[in-house]
C-alpha cells in the first residue's frame, strides 16, 4: 500500500481534498451559495455523462468548449511549429520578428475578440481564432528558442559525418520536441482559459459553451452546475497534460532514466 | 608513419581548402597540412592559436597531440577536420586531381556524451551517422558490429544513452567513428572515461583498427600511457601561438617520439608496469628544452 502511495502520491491528495471539501460543506464552513457539496456536483456530472442521464446541457456545452479549445490549440501548434522552426533557423528573421511577437503576447486575447466578432460575428471561428491568437506567440517563441538551443556537438557531428539533410532535419525536429511539448502543455491550459473567458464575456444568444453555462449557473446560484463545469474542465485539462508529459518523457529518454535507477 | 614537415612545396590547387571554408577536400594516402593557422577574432581583440603549422599523417598511423590545457590542441584537430575555418591548406598530395570526392571524416568529440539522442538506442544513434541508414540497415549493422569487435568491446548497443555510463558512451562514440570506415579520424581524449581494463583492450583494438582500416588518426591525449601505447608520432604543444616554422616567432611544436621503435624504447625503459613514469616525461622535457 505504502509503495503504491509512494509511486502515485496523487492517490493520497485527491481523497484528502475531497474530504476537506465534504467537511467544509457538511458543517457549513462555506455557504451553500458559494460552494456546492461534492455529492451534488457529482450528481450533475453523472447526469450529464451517463448514457441515461438527463442533464444534456453540461454534456453539450462541455463538448462545444473542448472542441473549440482543441481546434484553436491544434491550429496554434501547427502554425507555431512551422513559424518557430523557420525563425529559429534564421537569427536575423528572429531578431526582426521577436519584439512584435512579444508585443502580441502581452495583449490578452480577449482584447482582440471584438475584432474577431466583426470578422466572424458570434460564429465558432471567432472563438477558435481567439484561442489560436492567444497560444500562437507562446508556441512560436518556445519552438524558436528550442531550435536555437539545439546541441552544437550533435549538429556539428551530423554535418561532419555527411548525414543526409532530411535525416538531419528529422533529428533536429525530434530534438526540439521536448520544448514543443512544453509549449503544448502550457498552451493547452491557456486555450481552456481563453475558451472559457471568451464564452463568459461574449456569450452568443444560443448560449453554448461551458463559459456561458458557468456564468448562467453562477448568476442563478446553481452552484452544483457551476462546480461541475469547473470539475469537467479541470479533469480534461489534467488528462491532456498527463498524456503530453508522458510523450515528452518518452521522447527525452526520461522513462529509461527511471528504469536505470530502479 | 607521420612526420612534421617544416617546409612543404607541394601544392594542389584543386584540393585546396579555402581559408574560411568548412570544406576540406582530401583523399588517398596521407593527410597533409600546409601552413595552417587559426586566429580567433572578436570585437576589440584577436587570439592567435597557431600559425604556419605543417604536418603529415600517413594512412594506418596515429598522430598524438599532447600539451597543457588551452594551448589549442583541440582547435588544431577541429581545423584539420574542417569544423572551423582555417588558413592554409589541408590535403592528400598523392591523390589524383580529377577525383574530387570528399574524404570520410569521423570524429570523437570531447563532449561525446552530448552527441547521442536520448530517445533512440545506441545502435540507432550509430546508424544515423552511416550512409543511407534505413536502406542499408543490414550492411550498416554489420559495419557497426565489425567496428565493435575490432575495438575488442562488449557493449550492449540496445541500451538507450540514458541507461549508459560516461565510459559506455565513449565506447559507443569510438564504435560510431570506426563503423564509418573513415579516411581521417579525429578524436579528442577518446580514452578519458574508460576504466583500466577496457582502456587496455581498446587501445590495442584502436591501434589494430587504424592499421587495418588504413585510417589517418589524429588524437588529443593527456594520459601518457595512452600516448605511448597508441601513437606512432607525438607532438607536444608547449604554448600559444605555436608553429612549425622556425623563422616565425612563437612556440615550436616539439616531437616527443616519431615511430614504433622510439615507442618501444620508451616502453621498455619504463617497464611493463610503469609506462606512465619518467622516460616519457623526461623525453617531453628534453624535447621542450631543445626547442630553446
Amino acid at each position: 500500500m505504502i509503495s503504491v502511495l509512494k509511486r502515485f502520491p496523487i492517490l493520497l491528495t485527491i481523497p484528502l481534498l475531497l474530504f476537506f471539501w465534504f467537511v467544509s460543506t457538511r458543517y457549513g464552513w462555506v455557504g451553500k451559495s458559494l460552494l456546492a457539496s461534492p455529492q451534488e456536483v457529482w450528481q450533475v456530472v453523472i447526469k450529464a455523462f451517463h448514457p441515461t442521464g438527463q442533464n444534456e446541457d453540461l454534456f453539450h456545452n462541455a463538448q462545444d468548449t473542448l472542441l473549440r479549445a482543441f481546434i484553436g490549440w491544434g491550429t496554434s501548434l501547427l502554425l507555431g511549429l512551422v513559424i518557430g522552426l523557420l525563425l529559429g533557423l534564421n537569427q536575423v528573421a528572429y531578431r526582426a520578428v521577436e519584439p512584435v511577437i512579444e508585443f502580441i503576447r502581452a495583449i490578452p486575447p480577449i482584447m482582440a475578440f471584438p475584432l474577431l466578432l466583426i470578422a466572424f460575428n458570434f460564429g465558432t471561428p471567432a472563438y477558435i481564432w481567439a484561442i489560436a491568437f492567444g497560444c500562437l506567440p507562446i508556441v512560436i517563441l518556445t519552438v524558436a528558442r528550442g531550435v536555437q538551443s539545439l546541441d552544437h556537438t550533435r549538429q556539428e557531428l551530423l554535418v561532419l559525418h555527411q548525414v543526409a539533410k532530411p535525416i538531419r532535419l528529422l533529428a533536429s525536429v525530434v530534438e526540439i520536441l521536448p520544448s514543443t511539448f512544453l509549449a503544448a502543455r502550457v498552451t493547452f491550459s491557456f486555450s481552456l482559459i481563453v475558451a472559457l473567458v471568451t464564452e463568459m464575456v461574449f456569450t452568443p444568444r444560443s448560449g453554448l459553451g461551458l463559459g456561458s453555462l458557468a456564468k448562467d449557473s453562477e448568476i442563478s446560484f446553481d452552484t452544483p452546475t457551476f462546480y461541475a463545469c469547473v470539475l469537467v474542465l479541470g479533469i480534461f485539462g489534467y488528462g491532456v497534460n498527463v498524456l503530453l508529459r508522458h510523450a515528452e518523457w518518452w521522447l527525452s529518454g526520461e522513462n529509461t532514466r527511471q528504469t536505470k535507477s530502479t | 608513419m607521420g612526420q612534421v614537415l617544416s617546409e612543404s612545396k607541394t601544392k594542389h590547387p584543386s584540393l585546396k581548402a579555402q581559408a574560411g571554408s568548412r570544406a576540406v577536400h582530401l583523399h588517398s594516402s596521407s593527410l597533409r597540412a600546409e601552413g595552417v593557422g587559426v586566429t580567433y577574432q572578436w570585437q576589440g581583440g584577436a587570439l592567435e592559436v597557431f600559425r604556419d603549422v605543417n604536418l603529415e599523417v600517413q594512412r594506418g598511423t596515429t598522430l598524438g597531440l599532447f600539451g597543457p590545457n588551452g594551448t589549442g590542441k583541440t582547435t588544431l584537430i577541429r581545423g584539420l577536420a574542417g569544423l572551423i575555418p582555417i588558413e592554409g591548406r589541408v590535403h592528400f598530395p598523392d591523390h589524383p586531381a580529377e577525383f574530387e570526392s570528399k574524404p570520410k571524416i569521423s570524429c570523437v568529440p570531447q563532449s561525446y556524451s552530448h552527441s547521442f539522442y536520448p530517445w533512440a538506442s545506441l545502435e540507432t544513434n550509430l546508424l544515423i551517422h552511416l550512409p543511407k541508414p534505413f536502406q542499408n540497415a543490414k550492411e550498416n549493422r554489420n559495419a557497426i558490429r565489425e567496428a565493435h569487435d575490432a575495438l575488442g568491446l562488449k557493449l550492449d548497443l540496445k541500451r538507450r544513452p540514458t541507461q549508459c555510463s560516461g565510459g559506455m558512451l565513449q565506447q559507443a562514440a569510438l564504435i560510431r567513428a570506426f563503423s564509418r570506415r573513415p579516411d581521417i579520424l579525429v578524436a579528442d581524449e577518446p580514452f578519458s572515461a574508460l576504466d583500466f581494463e577496457v582502456a587496455g583492450r581498446i587501445r590495442e583494438g584502436f591501434t589494430r583498427a587504424v592499421r587495418e582500416f588504413r585510417i589517418c588518426a589524429l588524437l588529443v591525449l593527456h594520459n601518457i600511457e595512452d600516448i605511448v601505447e597508441v601513437c606512432d608520432t607525438v607532438l607536444a604543444i608547449p604554448g600559444r601561438p605555436y608553429t612549425t616554422n622556425p623563422q616565425l616567432q612563437g612556440y615550436a611544436l616539439a616531437k616527443i617520439f616519431e615511430n614504433k621503435v622510439d615507442r618501444k624504447r620508451i616502453r621498455k625503459a619504463a617497464g611493463p608496469q610503469a609506462v606512465s613514469t619518467s622516460p616519457f616525461v623526461e623525453a617531453v622535457h628534453r624535447a621542450l628544452e631543445a626547442r630553446g
